[in-house]
């Protein structure tokens, strides 16, 4: 047996980018890879850092106010060439709702300003006064998760249209990307935005798995097998039966 | 008795309430009676709620009481305490004195506090309701009633599901704030930089630290400051608890504000369950023994002791009677279940469960009791748990022995407390709280258990122990 993989998981903005548990996904797939035998490390960037996206194995953006989403926006913007190479390189990445705002075209608040995204997903989002808020479960149709359902719970005052660019899926309960359309979320190679908040893998842990999954096959070409049970299957079971 | 309050009017017959109060406070009297004998629930809101319905325009008609003064707390946490706190303090002082200490804190709560309160026959002597409010209602009760002062203990992340993003609620507190008269007592954290912010554009007295002690920093994600000035990100010459310190910002120079009420020297007792304190206040130091466990709550009796002070209390007087003020409903309170003592301790959000496990960390937790529920007084979101600093908890005071979860999301804590590294077979999940309450008190000898409940988990487990056991 050739000696143990490791894997590089990067944390986008960890101190400002924090803002429900979203400390929570990167621990999980810490500790999830490691239970298998893997070496898994985290790397921080911060604003100002300029970190290979491509050399690392899988990618976690989280969720913030918005005065500390406009704090990093052109931080992201001046890093955007090297992380959109990694992404259609196949890097696996989780942006949770401030960083999947900013994937898109734009982000236009409540006031009418425009910010500007990346354009790495074909999307917009547009702020409302109204938030969405409450738990929410979807399935997916265009992940290949070992379980086809996701739950969580949403927090959000943008819609985000979707244009040429596939859901996660459709949504069984709650709101999504604009509780018009019933979709949640959007998936390009192995990037996922989704609105599921915080610490999204605690409850769907089959997601962490796909995650490191794919970060293996694209580094090693080798599958990662890991199957949610007891506790973690309980926990993810009740969450989708959450109204 | 000599205080501030204006005086009532002239003549020394006691003013009646006009007869539309009279009404609710009937009505609400009623259903709170009926509620309470026919078992179906505490009657902590609905009175207020039904009195509400059926009287229009009541705060404007109770803003027209010549005797009723009202002194409003808010802040994420630390409002019942310094709630009860103060109560005490302007009640030792002969104050008449009313005030919501069950922690109903919002429209309903408070009216039914109120209405059940009112003296029906008018009074010639001030009734000061001490009320803690939710910081969101807060902002459109101000825009009804004039407060006598307003504190404001601290702002951190705390059901957001509800608030929408701190920021928005800051700012629409800070737009209300500017409308209350300018000789009207605020008073604020000068350590919390969210806090002290709102002070920047009006006159406002401030209570922090000034003693060589900080707790043991915990590692959380931040509570993100930045300069309310220039947007610059905030640096700090030193921390206290959390994101509490000496602040400044390194752009424009603008800092921490000049404290009225500063602690100047602390001395923990050697249990944990207290502290010796030594205050400035008005001038002069005055040493006080606080009962309550935790630099939290130091921070609360600060709050009261200048708010006290801005009400003319004398500090003599305030300092002996802050060493007089005892525990309250969920922090730190014991209780007896069987052979069994109960430390209720109360979490609600990721700064207030971490400042929770420090104070634990002076105490041998061997058995920790987790009830986290998702009613919407507790968050319907319950991401926050990942917030709190169970690992670094564990490193300083090794992993207890047992851990018993409860509640609606015991689930999502025992999942979050798995990959913390506490083994998984000293963690049980009971989800019933009544099944966690017969496993505790069962089992054999005396035992100390702690217990860190949500709001709802709270008031269900006291409802339970009180039932079972006729306190």
């Amino acid at each position: 047996m050739m000696g143990a993989m490791e894997i590089l998981i990067g944390i986008l903005y960890p101190s400002l980018l924090g803002l429900y548990g979203d400390r929570g996904n990167a621990m999980i797939v810490k500790k999830r890879a490691e239970r298998q035998g893997l070496i898994a490390s985290l790397i921080p960037i911060e604003i100002g850092s300029t970190p290979s996206f491509t050399g690392l194995d899988l990618l976690i953006g989280g969720g913030g106010q918005d005065c500390e989403q406009e704090l990093i926006q052109a931080d992201l913007l001046a890093k955007g060439r090297e992380l959109r190479a990694a992404v259609e390189d196949g890097l696996p990445f989780l942006a949770i709702c401030g960083t999947y705002q900013l994937l898109g075209h734009y982000y236009q608040t409540v006031m009418g300003e425009r910010h500007q995204g990346l354009g790495l997903l074909d999307l917009a989002t547009i702020a409302e006064p109204h938030r969405l808020v409450g738990n929410i479960s979807l399935q997916c149709e265009n992940l290949a998760l070992s379980r086809g359902t996701l739950a969580g719970f949403e927090n959000h005052s943008g819609r985000t249209y979707l244009g040429n660019c596939k859901p996660i899926g459709r949504v069984l309960h709650g709101h999504g990307n604009n509780g018009l359309d019933l979709t949640e979320g959007a998936v390009h190679h192995h990037c996922i935005g989704t609105y599921l908040h915080g610490p999204v893998l605690a409850l769907n842990p089959h997601l962490a798995d796909f995650l490191v999954d794919s970060a293996l096959m694209r580094r090693y070409g080798s599958h990662y097998y890991a199957e949610p049970e007891g506790l973690e299957l309980e926990t993810h079971l009740a969450a989708l039966s959450r109204k | 008795m000599k205080h501030t309050l204006r005086p009532c009017p002239a003549s020394k017959k006691p003013t009646h309430p006009p007869a539309g109060l009279l009404w609710a406070a009937v009505l609400a009297r009623t259903a709170h009676f009926l509620l309470r004998r026919l078992h179906l629930g505490h009657g902590s809101t609905l009175p207020g709620r039904l009195a509400r319905a059926l009287t229009p325009g009541l705060w404007s008609r109770l803003k027209s009481l010549p005797y009723v003064r009202f002194i409003l707390i808010s802040g994420t946490n630390g409002k019942t305490t310094t709630v009860h706190i103060l109560h005490h303090l302007l009640a030792d002082a002969g104050w008449r004195v009313e005030s919501n200490t069950s922690g109903a804190n919002l429209e309903s709560g408070l009216l039914t506090t109120i209405l059940l309160r009112l003296p029906l026959r008018g009074a010639s002597e001030p009734l000061a309701f001490v009320l803690e409010v939710d910081e969101a209602f807060l902002v459109r009760l101000l825009g009804w009633i004039q407060p006598q002062a307003l504190i404001l203990t601290n702002f951190c992340r705390d059901q957001l599901d509800r608030y929408g993003e701190l920021n928005t609620v800051t700012a629409r507190l800070a737009k209300a704030m500017d409308a209350l008269p300018a000789d009207l007592p605020v008073i604020l954290n000068a350590d919390d930089p969210g806090t002290a912010g709102l002070g920047r554009l009006r006159s406002c007295s401030y209570f922090g630290f000034e003693a060589e002690y900080a707790a043991e920093a915990w590692q959380s994600p931040l509570e993100h400051h930045t300069c309310g000035v220039c947007k610059a990100d905030l640096a700090y010459h030193r921390t206290y608890l959390g994101h509490y310190g000496d602040w400044y910002c390194p752009a424009c120079r603008s800092g921490r504000p000049a404290r009225q009420t500063a602690l100047t020297k602390i001395i923990p007792d050697p249990d944990g369950d207290g502290a010796s304190l030594c205050i400035r206040l008005c001038g002069g130091e005055q040493p006080a023994h606080l009962k309550l466990p935790g630099l939290h709550n130091v921070y609360n009796a600060l709050a009261a002791v200048e708010t006290a002070a801005r009400l003319g209390l004398a500090p003599s007087r305030i300092a002996g009677g802050l060493s007089r003020v005892d525990p309250c409903f969920g922090r730190g309170e014991i209780q007896r279940a069987g052979k069994c003592l109960i430390h209720l301790f109360l979490i609600k959000n990721p700064t207030g469960a971490n400042t929770v496990l420090e104070t634990l960390s002076h105490k041998p937790a061997r058995e920790i009791w987790f009830l986290i529920n998702d009613r919407d007084a507790d968050g319907r979101d319950v991401s926050w748990l990942w917030d709190v600093d169970f690992e670094g908890f564990w490193t300083r005071n090794g992993l207890p022995e047992a851990v018993l979860i409860s509640g609606r999301r015991a689930l999502d804590l025992a999942v979050r407390l798995d990959y913390s590294g506490l083994p998984k077979e000293r963690l049980t999940v009971m989800p019933k709280i009544k099944q966690g309450l017969s496993r505790i008190k069962t089992r054999p000898g005396e035992a100390t258990c702690y217990v860190l409940a949500t709001y709802t988990a709270m008031l269900d487990l006291r409802g339970r122990i009180k039932k079972a056991y006729r306190w």
